[in-house]
C-alpha cells in the first residue's frame, strides 16, 4: 500500500479526474482504519459484503489492479504490482497538454 | 553566527582522496569487461559453484553443477544439477524457445512459464547482469584490481552490497566469487568454471530449444488472471461500502478514471 500511495500522491498533483480506492476483502473494519492510519494514505479503503465485489471482478489473487476508464469501462487490470504498468494504464485517460 | 558555524563544518569535512591511478586502471577494466558482456549475444558456460549460507545462526551449503547455453533474445538452454547433503533436489532445467522462458518439471512433464525475459540463474552474478539487459546499470561503487599468480583478480563492490571477484585469464573468467550480506545473513558462492564463452555474433538456430514433446506449458499467472474482466467490459452494477458505512456504487464514479486495488491486511 505505500507504493500505490506514492503513486496516488504523484498523480493526485496533476489529475483531478483520477480516483483510487482501496478495496478490502475479509479485514475488520477497524484493523483497516488502524491500517490506515498508520501508513498515512491519502487514498479511500472501501469495503465488501462476503467477497462479492472481488467475484463481481473475477479477482483470485491479491492484489490485483483494475483501471476504469471515465466510460465506466475495464481499461486494463492485472494481478500483482507494476508501478509502470499501471501509470502506463492511468495515462491513456490523461488530457493532452496544449 | 550560522554562517560561522556552517563554515566550521565545511572546514572539518576531509576533502576526498584523488583517485589512485591503480583505482583508474580498476574502473577501466571492469568497464572493459562490462562493455563485452554486453555486446555478447551468446554465453557458453560450465562450471561448479560451492554456496555456503549462514542465516538464523545456522550454516547451509550447497553444490551445483551448471550449464549454460544461452543467446539473446530468448533462446537456449539452462541445466542446474543440484549436489547437496541437506537437501535432496531435482535438477533444474530452464529453457527458452525464442518467445518463453519455461521452467521443466521431468517428473510431471509440466512446462511452467517463467514469463518472457532472459534471467540466467547460472552463474548467479551481478556481472551477467550486463548479459541479460545490456541497458542495465551495474552501480559499481569501488573496483580494485590486483594479479594472483598468471591471473588478473578484479573486485568490485556493487550498489546493492555485493561484493563480487573475477579471476581473469585474458578475456575468460577463470573463477568467481560473490558475498552477499543481509542483516545477520550471509551468502557466499564460489564459482569455479571450465567453460567460460561469450560470443559476439551468434547462430540463434544453433542455440534454439523447442518444448520437449509431451510436455504441458502451465502459466500460474495467466491461471491467476484466468476469471478477471476482459478489457473493455462493463463496471459491473454493485456497490462498496466508504468507512462511513455508506453504499457507493461503482457505476456512479462514470466521468473518472478509478483505480481499484483489491487487498486485504490478514
Amino acid at each position: 500500500m505505500p507504493h500505490l500511495n506514492d503513486l496516488w500522491s504523484e498523480i493526485a498533483k496533476t489529475r483531478k479526474d483520477v480516483q483510487f480506492y482501496a478495496v478490502n476483502i475479509g479485514d475488520e473494519k477497524d484493523v483497516i482504519a488502524d491500517y490506515w492510519k498508520e501508513g498515512g494514505f491519502a487514498f479511500p479503503p472501501v469495503r465488501q459484503k462476503e467477497g462479492e465485489v472481488s467475484k463481481a471482478f473475477g479477482v483470485n489473487a491479491y492484489p490485483t489492479n483494475y483501471v476504469i476508464g471515465p466510460d465506466g469501462k475495464v481499461l486494463w487490470r492485472a494481478v500483482g504490482f507494476d508501478p509502470k504498468a499501471l501509470e502506463e494504464a492511468l495515462a491513456k485517460t490523461a488530457k493532452k497538454k496544449q | 553566527m550560522f554562517t560561522v558555524f556552517l563554515w566550521m563544518l565545511l572546514a572539518a569535512t576531509p576533502e576526498p582522496p584523488p583517485p589512485r591511478p591503480d583505482d583508474e586502471a580498476a574502473k577501466k577494466r571492469f568497464e572493459q569487461l562490462v562493455e563485452r558482456f554486453r555486446r555478447s549475444e551468446g554465453l557458453d558456460v560450465i562450471g561448479k559453484v560451492a554456496q555456503k549460507m549462514s542465516m538464523d545462526g545456522q550454516d547451509f551449503e550447497l553444490g551445483q553443477k551448471g550449464i549454460t547455453h544461452l543467446a539473446r533474445p530468448l533462446h537456449g538452454r539452462v541445466t542446474i544439477g543440484q549436489v547437496n547433503e541437506q537437501f535432496e533436489l531435482p535438477p533444474q532445467v530452464i529453457i527458452a524457445d525464442g518467445e518463453s522462458v519455461y521452467m521443466l518439471d521431468t517428473e510431471s512433464k509440466q512446462a511452467q512459464v517463467l514469463g518472457s525475459n532472459l534471467w540466467v540463474p547460472f552463474p548467479s552474478l551481478e556481472l551477467c547482469q550486463a548479459w541479460i539487459d545490456p541497458k542495465a546499470d551495474l552501480h559499481a561503487e569501488k573496483t580494485e584490481l590486483a594479479s594472483e599468480g598468471e591471473l588478473e583478480k578484479l573486485t568490485v563492490t556493487f550498489g546493492s552490497g555485493a561484493v563480487e571477484t573475477y579471476w581473469l585469464k585474458g578475456e575468460t573468467l577463470e573463477r568467481a566469487q560473490s558475498v552477499q550480506t543481509h542483516g545477520d545473513q550471509k551468502m557466499e558462492a564460489t564459482f569455479t568454471f571450465e567453460k567460460f564463452v561469450l560470443t559476439e555474433k551468434v547462430d540463434l538456430k544453433r542455440y534454439a530449444e523447442s518444448l520437449p514433446e509431451g510436455y504441458e506449458i502451465s502459466d500460474p499467472m495467466a491461471e491467476l488472471e484466468a476469471d478477471l474482466l476482459a478489457v473493455g467490459s462493463e463496471v459491473p452494477d454493485i456497490s462498496v461500502t466508504t468507512m462511513q458505512d455508506e453504499s457507493l456504487s461503482l457505476r456512479s464514479l462514470s466521468g473518472k478514471t478509478v483505480l481499484l486495488n483489491f487487498w486485504f491486511y490478514h
